[in-house]
């Protein structure tokens, strides 16, 4: 029997969204600075607008849904989670909007879900000629959406709840670096901001080599940086990395979303004296593996295609976007056209590949997850020397991840559930895909792409593509990027609410 | 007294700190170009082969 929410619970929900949303808005004072020291008086009125919704928003769901002696349970957290990324969407899209550069609110709305969830993909148009305080919203929404806005709630606006675990878990982040969450969410953002710091300085020296303004440098190296870190892809210009013609900012963002797409309980073990976890985890390891899998491909597509031919051409147009891919990052050296037009089904192939596998769980990035991969590839080889060993023989598989874990059935069922999920979106907008009338590889490539929160694109994903389309990526894009649990969660309470029982009675009780 | 070597310890348990961290990041830039140095030379493997 489904039990119908109480008054209490959808109050407690709101509340939660309501902080989420005042996290929001204080983010957008760091682009309303930028648009004010650069003079940009028509930007700085649009997040006036923006900020000014977030707090009213909160305003009205601090005052009148708090529901006092309760705290969030795990239910509560899953939908808090779910429901606030889509409401910080919609009112993180009206700079946006406001700002003329999008043909429909749909498309900023589509803008935003893609910053917020790492991906990449872009509808805006006229990239190259949008305002300082704009690009710093899109790059810095990408940054703190890499950490994940539960954190950045948790860190400034939760401290102190007992809830704040259960929505910290919900937003697809299932390790603790510490004991207490909060401290967890704060090491997330000094390991963050300390990469900020040394990987804006590379870039921007690069960027000075290659003759860039200093002033100018300096923008772009925070912007690169925080495309690349989170595994975003975003960058201030159309083109992309193309635009800057320049192998040592190539090497130097590969760098940056390569070391950005590990799990941030790996780079806290390695900073803590547990060195040689880089070498024993698993994710780094089956990153290695399958990521030279795919540069195999790769190799033999451009061998048959006869392009790319040379170790530099490889390197920097086919390696640096199938890594690109892989960390689920999005950023190019290529025009999108060129993955049908010159890489072929086998390079092409590769990178879906790639990309639908991803990048390490608890990290910036998206896909099954080097994580999933471990296990159920050493759940399959456990299975194989069952299958061999005398019949008396008890098999039992583990894999290294900070810690040894042990695996059990529910452990491989719960992987093997998530990475059917992941299966299916992929599936349905491919399928859409070519339904809509676009060549197969390029629908399956772009739908894998949004699943997975890449942000490469075959061609398909435009202003000009069918709504629907739009509507199901950004429904990938969110889905995938919270690893489901929390979307199944909403759907249910959803469900709940139109089919459940009782008026009175608790649907969200949970653990305490 | 006291409170000067309690400072000191600070400073000195910061700087140990904060170097770990420095060689953490040399570490994972280490283990970047390993990976990338190995998918070079299978790159390099399958143009001999295909050749």
């Amino acid at each position: 029997m489904i039990l119908r929410p109480t008054r209490d619970d959808l109050k407690l929900i709101a509340w939660g969204i309501g902080r989420v949303i005042l996290g929001i808005g204080l983010i957008m004072l760091v682009p309303l600075a930028v648009a004010v020291v650069s003079t940009e008086w028509i930007t700085v009125l649009d997040f006036l607008v923006g900020i000014t919704a977030c707090v009213t928003f909160w305003l009205i769901m601090e005052n009148t849904c708090r529901v006092r002696g309760r705290d969030l349970t795990w239910s509560h957290g899953l939908v808090v989670a779910s429901a606030g990324w889509l409401v910080a969407m919609l009112f993180g899209a009206i700079p946006h909007f406001l700002s003329g550069h999008f043909k429909a609110y749909l498309d900023a709305c589509f803008d935003l879900m893609s910053g917020y969830t790492t991906t990449g993909l872009i509808m805006i148009q006229d990239l190259d000629h949008v305002s300082h305080g704009l690009n710093m919203w899109r790059h810095l929404l990408t940054y703190a959406g890499g950490q994940g806005i539960i954190v950045i709630a948790l860190t400034f606006l939760f401290a102190g709840t007992a809830g704040a675990f259960k929505i910290y878990v919900s937003e697809g982040k299932e390790e603790q670096l510490l004991p207490n969450v909060v401290r967890t969410a704060r090491a997330i953002w000094m390991i963050s901001l300390t990469y900020l710091v040394v990987g804006s300085t590379l870039i921007y020296i690069s960027l000075l080599w290659e003759g860039m303004p200093a002033g100018r440098g300096l923008l772009h190296s925070v912007w690169l940086f925080m495309g690349a870190w989170s595994t975003g892809g975003f960058a201030p210009q159309n083109l992309n990395l193309l635009y800057y013609h320049s192998l040592f900012v190539e090497l130097a963002t590969m760098l940056i979303f390569i070391i950005g797409s590990f799990n941030f309980a790996l780079h806290y073990a390695v900073w803590t004296r547990r060195r040689t976890e880089i070498w024993k985890n698993i994710e780094i390891r089956s990153f290695t593996i399958t990521s030279m899998i795919a540069t195999f491909m790769l190799a033999i597509g451009f061998s048959k295609m006869e392009v790319y031919t040379t170790l530099t051409e490889f390197f920097r147009k086919g390696y640096y976007n199938l890594i690109s891919g892989h960390t689920t990052t999005g950023n190019s050296t290529i025009f999108s056209t060129s993955f049908y037009k010159e890489f072929g089904f086998i390079a092409m192939w590769a990178i879906t590949l790639a990309m639908a596998i991803g990048a390490s769980a608890c990290s910036t990035g998206g896909g099954f997850k080097g994580l999933r991969m471990g296990i159920v590839t050493k759940s399959l080889w456990g299975d194989i020397k069952t299958l061999v060993s005398p019949e008396s023989a008890v098999v039992r598989e583990k894999v290294h991840h900070v810690r040894d874990i042990w695996l059990d059935d529910a452990l491989v069922k719960g992987t093997m559930l998530v990475m059917l999920s992941y299966v299916f979106i992929y599936a349905v907008g491919g399928l859409l895909g070519v339904i809509y009338g676009y060549q197969p590889s390029v629908a399956f490539f772009d739908a894998a792409s949004a699943g997975s929160n890449t942000g490469l694109s075959a061609g398909l994903t435009t202003p000009l593509m069918p709504a629907l389309l739009k509507v199901w990526y950004i429904i990938e894009m969110w889905a995938g990027r919270l690893e489901f649990m929390s979307v199944f969660a909403l759907f249910g309470m959803s469900a709940a609410m139109i089919i459940g029982r009782g008026k009175k009675t608790r649907l969200l009780k949970g653990r305490r | 007294m006291e409170r000067g070597t309690d400072i000191r310890g600070r400073e000195a348990s910061r700087w140990r700190r904060w170097s770990g961290y420095a060689l953490g990041i040399i570490i994972e830039s280490a283990g970047v170009a390993v990976i990338a140095l190995l998918a070079l030379l299978l790159m390099l493997l399958v143009k001999v082969i295909m050749t």
